[in-house]
């Protein structure tokens, strides 16, 4: 026979992901004492315990005589979004990065002023400089900075959710960015190759570039990066 | 018997049952097919008390499925205004269908690489609800449940960031297909969907990418009426 404790932390590790899976949401009730315990095929005493446990990691709160309230974990108004940025690894975000930015690239060649140019060459020169000063940690916010102002240039407001998610996880990975300093120079070459062929308006250029630097940094980032083939038909 | 049938007396347990499903899950395609039917539409005045009042909801579940609607640019919701209906432009559909394209290449043919029996089986039941509510006439389970498939077929990727942005583009989609005129089985066909499946199953990613390509050119025509010309 299968110990109390160990039905009680098998019960808890099952809500727990149930949780995490979005389940059930914060400000939601479980189900009843005598449904849940059904469904997860233990005793409700062992489902009260399971619940205290929940209730101590401060996942939920009993509300006596009203039920079993599902607090907010995530500590945000938006949880799927940030779940969505937390689940994602460096490769997930280097594929998004790669179905993307080519064409965002692409569709800011077509359309930039030259006034915008310049905006963008800024933050290359942050980079310059950064490198310059041997300043890894300037370097990878102009390298942030860079790629936010790509998406700005847009101005499609359809891109504003991904520009959000992929800065996000690029300050997530900037610890990897960090550790290679030696990096920033080429990182930089290549996306002074982007600008050029902005700059040129060549769109077909840009998308080009943009797609061997997001190859690059997946090879500096030690990430097999799993690209569908013929994935982006020019 | 049934451990529900006790609901209405279970003020005094501790734990009282909840409905069938999570309550956002039931709310969200009411509220999602209500608005996708036009019964409220961009110049429905409702707020978020009247919305408690029309579906028998929570205030914290009406506001959730708000949010989620926001999202998915289906609902704008801006400080101190009562939350209304989107009302998208032609710009803004084509530009969505663009996005889509570029995000749905990849997803699919992520999805072919390791397609699971339980997410093929969980597309082919959307496409039989979806077929059922096409038969039964209705329009707003029809077209939502269309969108759906696509974000099932987008969760089978494993690429969670980029299902993400797909979600934030489809239900929009689905809105210009209920403002149109179309009728549902023009747009967003089952037959296609289950074509894709097919594909989807045999991993073939060539295929899955030309299939979804067509699918969204096809809509793209039925939605804005004219061929397209982008450079990607």
């Amino acid at each position: 026979m299968i110990t109390t404790s160990t039905v009680v932390n098998s019960v808890v590790e099952k809500l727990r992901a149930a949780l995490a899976r979005g389940q059930w949401r914060s400000g939601e009730m479980l189900p009843g004492q005598r449904e849940l315990a059904e469904q997860l095929g233990i005793s409700r005493p062992s489902l009260r315990e399971a619940v205290i446990v929940l209730e101590t990691l401060g996942l939920v709160r009993s509300m006596p005589g009203k039920g079993v309230v599902v607090l907010d974990a995530q500590l945000s108004d938006n949880p799927s979004h940030d779940s969505a940025v937390a689940g994602a690894s460096l490769e997930d975000v280097l594929q998004l990065r790669y179905t993307l930015e080519p064409f965002i690239v692409g569709l800011v060649a077509q359309s930039i002023s030259s006034k915008e140019v310049g905006q963008l060459r800024l933050t290359l020169m942050d980079m310059r400089e950064a490198l310059e000063a041997g300043d890894s940690e300037a370097g990878v916010s102009a390298y942030i900075a860079f790629h936010e102002e790509l998406f700005t240039l847009t101005s499609n407001p359809i891109f504003q959710s991904v520009v959000q998610q992929t800065s996000n996880a690029l300050k997530q990975s900037a610890e990897v960015l960090r550790n290679s300093p030696e990096h920033l120079a080429e990182r930089l070459e290549e996306n002074e190759a982007v600008v050029r062929a902005i700059r040129s308006k060549n769109s077909a250029q840009a998308s080009a570039e943009m797609r061997r630097h997001i190859l690059r940094e997946g090879q500096r980032m030690g990430v097999e990066l799993n690209i569908p083939e013929d994935n982006l038909p020019t | 018997m049934n451990s529900f049938a006790s609901a209405s007396h279970a003020q005094s347990t501790a734990l009282p049952v909840s409905r069938l499903g999570t309550p956002t899950e039931d709310l969200y395609p009411r509220l999602f097919e209500a608005i996708l039917e036009q019964r409220i539409d961009e110049d429905s005045r409702f707020t978020e008390h009247s919305l408690q009042a029309m579906f028998g909801a929570g205030r914290a579940n009406v506001r959730r499925v708000l949010t989620q609607l926001s999202h998915e640019q289906i609902v704008v919701l801006r400080a101190n205004h009562r939350p209304r209906v989107a009302a998208p432009d032609r710009e803004l559909v084509r530009q969505t269908l663009h996005a889509r394209r570029l995000a749905e290449n990849t997803l699919v043919r992520l999805a072919c690489q390791r397609p699971q029996p339980d997410d093929l089986k969980c597309l082919r039941t959307l496409i039989e609800r979806e077929k059922r509510a096409v038969e039964q006439d209705r329009r707003g389970a029809a077209i939502r449940l269309s969108g759906e498939f696509h974000l099932q077929l987008a969760r089978m990727a494993g690429n969670l960031p980029l299902a993400h942005f797909l979600r934030s583009l489809v239900p929009l989609t689905s809105l210009a297909i209920a403002r149109g005129q179309s009728p549902t089985r023009s747009c967003c066909a089952w037959q296609e969907h289950l074509a894709l499946v097919e594909v989807v199953e045999r991993g073939d990613a060539c295929k899955a990418g030309m299939l979804v390509k067509r699918h969204l050119d096809h809509l793209e025509q039925t939605l804005l009426g004219q061929s397209f010309n982008i450079v990607l």
